[in-house]
């Protein structure tokens, strides 16, 4: 680490979400690499009439999305960051309770006739983030929106990857990071390259998936559509729930 | 994905396409090939839904978004080029704006927001968020660099800029836009080498599907899997790439010519037994049958063969052994230098590819030896008796567009017959009434017909073409390519077509940008050689692991070396100027190809000899071919012809004459081979 390296804050949670669009999972610690987290959405759904620049089909078009529980069936080693192909299996569980592979093509058509679309799965290990590799969002700029907005949100409500405690309380002291870069724990180094801008998927309640248009306004409104920032990995390693961050 | 079924089209009385069928899906890779006016131009038209068939109808799905790359050069407001790709199909600036309008009035009207603009305004997100907002401007610059732009031209504006730099800003901008079919007409006309090695690598990964013309054989051979000819009035469809299609068409026509034949044979004999028994009244209802047997039949089109370009160069005249001397040549514009202490002897005979990144100064250089510039310093001279036949890369849009092809082709040669006009007119297939159609209604490929017809009325015998191929199809561009095989002149090219420079030259001259002046740098070898090590070198350099390391970073890190590692075969230096050093030493003839030069040189004074011996022979050579001219012409007078003494007198003095020039001519380039390379 150098010299000039200054802790900013720690990371609470660390999420991933091995499938776009549906729920994630908190890990107590996961490799990084070029492409982000070791097994985030490493699956999506690719909706053939959408455009190519942004294929995916996500919970803008079907919000019940966000209900369904992917989970790993053999949690990918964090030793290294492309794990063997055997440790992507993922099983999905259905709002319903009952359970399948994701690349069971039965489970793909009995969700497309569900969502009357059709679309194919596609599967990536590098992952397909919408934007950047890694998301990270601060904790008072939850607590700050949630006052501006007169609710209670969940932070997974914005799906990020990193959760952090900034030392300094400023809500969305995060932007202040763009253009520069952090170390996360003792090994990666990440760019902060932009801000998050959101779309409505934040206007869903991650618990029932039920829509509050005031999220998106409260947003609009007083962050001009962004919340949270984004990273590129420069370095990767492993990243773990408590990690210091230090800015660069 | 996109359907066009049984469409017709037609201009005036002129059929394009009658009942053509194709289908894309969404990997399609098309080459539309077919003649120049054919209607390739119009099937992008009717794709675009920007004209309207005469029949039939095109079946698009949805939401399909059609990426369209004309052949003309576009106009730009004064933006700059990273802003320009950036603004997409222009519905990006209005999305932003939008959001910019929708965000402000959410934060001015709170709670009291209507409920339909934030409806709105998650749709804009949403849309913003298509368009792969958070990468465009790295994509944008990943392809900009592709095409050849240099990180500090990002920002600089359109209006500095060239007509063959906005088409690669056209191109990028549809390339980021990644529509889900691409109509490409002739995207590699504006392209040097490295960028349509880029190009070609980015297309054969490219998501969607395309639609492609070009004249560059050996860019559809790698990309296309399908191919569409307009032929003979109809959309032909083949599979696979252009090498399939050669083989696969000569099979049609086979089997087509054989179905006629065998028709024509069957209605023949029909038609003879008609003849025979019609008027008997016992056969008479069979001979009826047999007419109507005609009637039901589908009769096949005989095969019509396409009429080609068919030329040949006129003889070169004779020249000088060395036809262009470049001598610490250099030309600069204010303060910016093009070029610095040239050093170039150009030999009868040579074919030399100038090769070199777009901006390195080919056509300027071609300019220069033509004479269109004027070297700042130095000297350039051509050689004795030469004469330049110059084909510029815009030539085409030198014609009088108020004029007649003919009329053009006139002007060059008031003397010449009308009908020898026309033949000309007719071998670059403006046939009929064509001929009269004005320049200005020609399309591009037509153009540069009529400029290549212009070149051919002037003999000449030092060639320099600058992207000759431009416009031409695929079959015109088969005959240039065998005229210029034919042709016994010397002939410098500029041309990114590789299949095209591939059989012509037998030299390779690189210009190498430097910050302040271009080098010259000569191989000899054939170009695919040349074009070998510049790949090899490209991949060596991606195998280094370099940042950025396409094809093209590399080939101009080879480019920017001077060298291609070549160690042995042809890309060896030219004896006369190493590979790795500037050119600025002179470039004298190798002493050992010349046997008068071994042993110590000449005196000064034996120079001096013979630069006199040469001055005196070239002016009675130029005596001689005057006074061969005058009597061409007099052998030529009708009143000669009548007058049997007087003919035969000159047809004894015109063989005279031939022997003499002959016998100087050979003096002549003795002595040049004496003088060859040294200061004169």
């Amino acid at each position: 680490m150098t010299k000039t390296a200054v802790k900013i804050g720690t990371i609470t949670q660390v999420h991933r979400f091995p499938v776009k669009s549906m729920r994630g999972e908190s890990l107590s610690e996961v490799r990084v690499h070029a492409g982000g987290l070791t097994g985030d959405r490493v699956y999506a759904f690719v909706d053939p009439a959408k455009s190519a620049n942004f294929p995916w089909l996500t919970a803008r078009e079907v919000a019940e999305m966000i209900l369904f529980q992917p989970r790993f069936n053999d949690q990918p080693a964090s030793n290294t960051p492309f794990p063997d192909i055997r440790h992507y299996q993922v099983t999905v569980r259905t709002p319903e309770g009952t359970e399948h592979p994701v690349d069971d093509p039965g489970f793909l058509d009995s969700l497309q006739k569900r969502w009357k679309r059709t679309f194919s799965l596609r599967f990536s290990e590098r992952g397909q983030p919408d934007a950047a590799p890694v998301s990270i969002l601060g904790l008072k700029s939850i607590e700050s929106l949630s006052q501006d907005a007169g609710l209670k949100l969940d932070p997974l409500r914005f799906r990020p990857n990193l959760l952090v405690d900034w030392l300094d309380a400023t809500p969305y002291f995060e932007d202040s990071l763009v253009g520069m870069r952090v170390q996360v724990g003792d090994q990666v180094e990440l760019s902060v390259t932009s801000r998050d801008t959101r779309c409505t998927i934040i206007n869903l309640e991650p618990r029932d998936a039920a829509p509050n248009p005031g999220v998106l306004k409260t947003v609009g409104s007083k962050r001009k559509g962004c919340v949270g920032v984004y990273g590129a990995v420069l370095r990767d390693g492993v990243i773990r729930a408590g990690d210091s961050i230090f800015r660069l | 994905m996109l359907s066009i079924k049984n469409l017709s089209k037609q201009y005036g009385s002129k059929i394009l396409f009658e009942g053509a069928e194709a289908h894309f899906g969404p990997r399609s890779r098309v080459a539309l090939i077919g003649p120049n006016g054919a209607g390739k131009s119009t099937i992008f038209k009717l794709l675009m839904d920007e004209e309207h068939p005469d029949s039939g109808e095109v079946a698009r799905s949805g939401k399909l978004r059609i990426g369209h790359l004309a052949q003309e050069v576009p106009r730009f407001e004064g933006r700059s080029v990273l802003s320009e790709v950036m603004r997409l199909d222009g519905r990006r600036e209005e999305l932003i704006a939008s959001r910019a309008e929708l965000e402000e009035r959410l934060a001015r009207l709170g709670e009291n927001i209507d409920p339909e603009d934030l409806e709105r305004y998650g749709m804009i997100l949403e849309s913003v968020e298509d368009l792969d907002e958070a990468r465009l401007e790295a994509r944008a610059k990943e392809i900009l660099t592709g095409m050849g732009f240099a990180l500090t031209d990002f920002q600089r504006s359109l209006s500095e800029f060239s007509g063959g730099w906005l088409m690669r800003v056209a191109l990028s901008r549809i390339l980021l836009l990644e529509p889900e079919l691409l109509l490409l007409d002739e995207p590699t006309n504006h392209l040097d080498l490295e960028s349509l090695l880029w190009l070609e690598e980015f297309l054969m990964n490219y998501r969607g599907a395309m639609l492609v013309i070009s004249h560059d054989r050996a860019f559809l051979n790698r990309l296309a899997n399908e191919v569409l000819e307009i032929d003979v009035r109809k959309l032909w469809h083949y599979n696979g790439n252009l090498d399939a299609w050669e083989l696969q068409k000569v099979e049609r026509l086979k089997q087509q010519s054989a179905r006629y034949e065998s028709q024509q044979a069957r209605i023949a004999e029909i038609h003879k037994f008609v003849d025979r028994f019609g008027a008997k009244a016992t056969k008479a209802r069979q001979a009826q049958s047999k007419l109507k047997e005609i009637d039901r039949m589908d009769l096949v089109d005989a095969p019509e063969a396409r009429e080609s370009v068919r030329f040949r160069f006129p003889p070169a005249p004779h020249s000088g052994r060395e036809v262009m001397t470049l001598k610490k040549a250099g030309l600069s514009y204010g303060k910016k230098t093009v070029f610095k202490g040239l050093d170039w002897v150009l030999q009868r005979g040579s074919r030399v590819a100038i090769v070199g990144r777009n901006g390195a100064g080919k056509t300027t250089l071609l300019k220069l030896i033509a004479g269109e510039l004027e070297a700042t310093e130095g000297l350039v001279k051509p050689g004795h008796l030469v004469q330049v036949g110059f084909y510029a890369q815009h030539q085409a849009d030198k014609l009088n567009l108020a004029k007649s092809i003919t009329q053009e082709l006139e002007d060059l040669a008031p003397d010449m017959p009308i009908a020898r006009i026309r033949a000309i007119a007719g071998a670059f297939l403006f046939t009929g009434d064509a001929v009269h159609k004005k320049c200005g209604i020609l399309s591009g490929g037509e153009k540069a017909r009529v400029a290549l017809a212009k070149l051919l009325l002037s003999p000449s015998n030092f060639l320099l073409l600058d992207e000759p191929t431009n416009h031409l199809d695929i079959e015109s561009k088969s005959v240039l390519l065998e005229a210029l095989q034919g042709y016994e002149g010397t002939l410098c090219l500029v041309s990114h077509d590789r299949d095209f420079v591939s059989p012509l030259v037998t030299s390779v001259l690189e210009i190498v940008p430097h910050e302040n002046a271009s080098e010259l740098v000569h191989w000899i070898g054939t170009y695919d050689d040349y074009l070998a090590k510049l790949e090899e070198r490209a991949h060596e350099a991606a195998k280094a692991g370099r940042p950025g390391k396409s094809l093209k970073a590399a080939a101009k890190q080879a480019s920017a070396s001077g060298k291609l590692a070549s160690p042995s075969k042809v890309t060896a230096p030219n004896k006369t100027t190493a590979p790795n050093q500037s050119t600025s030493a002179p470039s004298a003839p190798d002493p050992s190809n010349d046997p008068v030069s071994e042993g110590p040189g000449p005196s000064n004074n034996q120079r001096r000899a013979w630069q006199k011996e040469r001055e005196t022979i070239e002016s009675e050579i130029a005596k001689i071919d005057r006074r061969i001219g005058e009597v061409h012409r007099e052998l030529g007078d009708s009143a000669t012809y009548q007058d049997k003494e007087k003919s035969q007198k000159l047809g004894s003095e015109e063989k005279d004459l031939q022997g003499s020039l002959m016998a100087k001519m050979a003096r002549w380039e003795e002595l040049e081979n004496f003088l060859g390379g040294g200061a004169s």
